[in-house]
């Protein structure tokens, strides 16, 4: 009998066919630590570029999807977009994809995301599901960090996950770099997911889902790169969702779902949001972590709903670089 | 000068001539000649797997398109990973030319692309290819011809940026630019259309004054990514593009 399908093991085949063969071309590194591990350094030390980008997003995905780069105008300005395509969404987000394995080791909390987190399920949002990836032999973390993952770090993770450390591989990449600005606003189903989930629309109705983002970011300031992926998704994101079910389940969640519903901090850009919440994310409202558009067509019922706005006058001012605040 | 990975390039694209529209002529000791888009019509696949192949690595290609009101035009995308050879053109016999890719002033790889109405004969090319492997040829009206052209525009900004001075500073890349559907057409969809967002590790001085000075086509935006800010140099005219589509 086939093995069902494994997130992790189909994340390290792209790994080992696709990524470690190119290090040099795709300007990235890959170094085992003392325990095994395997980390592959994709924007903390090493440039990017636009391909590891991409393959930072599949792989984060499990190889379910398809990641292609589009342009978008943005009040007259043409700007790179990141394309989404996602199969099995649900199960690909929730179990893989959502960086939300909140990882606590010594007095920082490290949020993993990626196939890992379909192992153990150690998480809300894994837990949403019932699939887990039963013995896969191997795992693959991803991190959005401008550190490199020391040998206790890893050690932790692969302790958690069930598996050999030799076996892990730790994919990293801080904001402040093409990767880390591709990779984020391509979190683009997932920032729509959790928030449907929130509102109590039953994911398990979403059947297909396509999200597009702008790419604004590229600066080698954490912080203002932090801001700029961000506004990406709160401001630019637009996700498409294939739904079965009655037009009534999707019609209660739509006046809550998007970030447009926040109007007194509505057009703020997040740099500013977050500072005012101490920069933690533990004192930033849940209804600010929500997507900016969403577009669902019922299959049922043949009817389609769209909620939201895109600020384009943020995105430009971030993509230009200009002072908003 | 030719990569084993540009020779497997190579090979893979004969072995699917026909599924990309293309057809391969080779006479030993004679560059081969890949006909684009003269007696076969070519094909967007070609394109792209060409381009991806002078590319070596260093980016990709992809089409898209662009819209507005009634029109919508279809595009070839760029996403440079690193600085990539430079598109050198040089006139041959008979009013064609020749474009060949150069870094550092030598000649990259031993693939060209020519631009004329008929293929090479045997002569010329014995004259005028011999230190090539391939030559690509496409004629003018031709789908993948337009193509090229359309990333010639591109490269051209490119080749601009290098000439200031900037190559050591370029980071990543991305540019756009409208396939024209006549040739007709060509010089106003590259200065008129075509995108270059190039990302730099430089300083907003040095960028302020670049761009005080034109670049080749279009709009070009250079991204300092030490500082955040973006500078840009020139504009697109959609208005005179979609225009010239409908009148």
């Amino acid at each position: 009998m086939d093995q069902p399908f494994s997130y992790n093991r189909q994340a390290v085949e792209l790994i080992e066919k696709s990524v470690l063969p190119r290090l040099n071309e795709l300007r990235i590194e890959a170094n085992a630590l003392a325990n095994g591990t395997t980390i592959i350094d994709m924007g903390v030390n090493c440039l990017g570029c636009w391909t590891a980008a991409k393959y930072f997003v599949l792989i984060g995905l499990g190889g379910r999807g398809e990641v292609e780069y589009g342009k978008v105008l943005i009040d007259g300005t043409l700007i790179p977009t990141v394309n989404v395509y996602v199969t099995q969404p649900i199960i690909t987000e929730m179990s893989s994809h959502v960086a939300y394995w909140n990882l606590r080791y010594g007095t920082t909390t490290i949020v993993i995301s990626g196939p890992i987190r379909a192992i153990q399920a150690p998480d809300m949002f894994s837990q949403t599901v019932s699939y887990r990836d039963v013995n896969p032999g191997c795992g693959v973390a991803m991190i959005q960090t401008d550190q490199i993952p020391d040998e206790a770090l890893t050690q932790m993770i692969a302790e958690q996950a069930g598996i050999p450390a030799d076996k892990l591989y730790v994919i990293v990449a801080k904001t402040a770099s093409i990767v880390g600005s591709v990779q984020v606003p391509a979190r683009n189903v997932e920032q729509t997911l959790p928030s449907l989930y929130d509102h109590g629309f039953e994911v398990r109705n979403i059947v297909q889902a396509y999200g597009i983002s702008p790419i604004v970011a590229i600066v080698s300031d954490e912080d203002e790169a932090y801001g700029r992926v961000n506004d990406c998704l709160l401001y630019g994101q637009e996700t498409t969702l294939w739904v079965d079910c009655s037009d009534q389940e999707i019609e209660s969640v739509l006046p809550v779902l998007t970030f447009d519903k926040n109007k007194d901090i509505y057009g703020m850009p997040f740099k500013e949001l977050f500072r005012q919440c101490g920069r933690s994310w533990a004192n930033v409202p849940r209804d600010w972590d929500a997507p900016c558009k969403v577009n669902f067509h019922n299959i049922r019922t043949g009817h389609s709903f769209s909620i939201g706005t895109i600020n384009e006058n943020v995105l430009l001012n971030d993509f230009k670089g200009e002072v908003t605040c | 000068m030719q990569t084993l990975a540009g020779l497997e390039a190579l090979a893979a694209l004969k072995d699917r001539q026909e599924l990309l529209n293309i057809a391969f002529a080779e006479v030993d000791g004679q560059p081969i000649i890949i006909d684009a888009g003269v007696k076969v019509t070519g094909g967007w696949s070609a394109a792209r797997e060409i381009l991806n192949l002078l590319l070596a690595g260093k980016g990709t290609v992809q089409f898209g398109d662009m819209r507005k009101d009634a029109h919508r035009l279809v595009t070839v995308d760029v996403f440079w990973d690193r600085f990539p050879d430079q598109w050198r053109e040089i006139p041959v016999a008979g009013g064609a030319t020749l474009t060949t890719l150069v870094g550092d002033g030598e000649r990259t790889q031993p693939i060209a692309l020519l631009s004329n109405s008929s293929l090479p004969d045997l002569q010329a090319c014995q004259r005028d290819f011999s230190w090539a492997s391939a030559i690509v040829v496409a004629s003018p009206g031709s789908l993948v011809h337009s193509i090229f052209t359309a990333v010639r525009a591109l490269y051209s900004n490119l080749g601009c940026l290098a000439e200031k001075g900037f190559k050591e500073a370029f980071l990543w890349g991305w540019g756009t630019c409208p396939i024209a559907p006549y040739p007709t057409l060509i010089d106003e969809y590259s200065r008129n259309g075509a995108i270059c967002s190039f990302w730099l590790e430089s300083d907003d001085a040095a960028l302020s004054l670049t761009t005080s000075q034109p670049f080749e086509k279009g709009e070009v935006r250079l991204h300092s990514y030490t500082t955040g800010r973006t500078f840009i140099c020139g504009s697109v005219n959609y208005e005179r593009i979609y225009n010239s589509v409908s009148s």
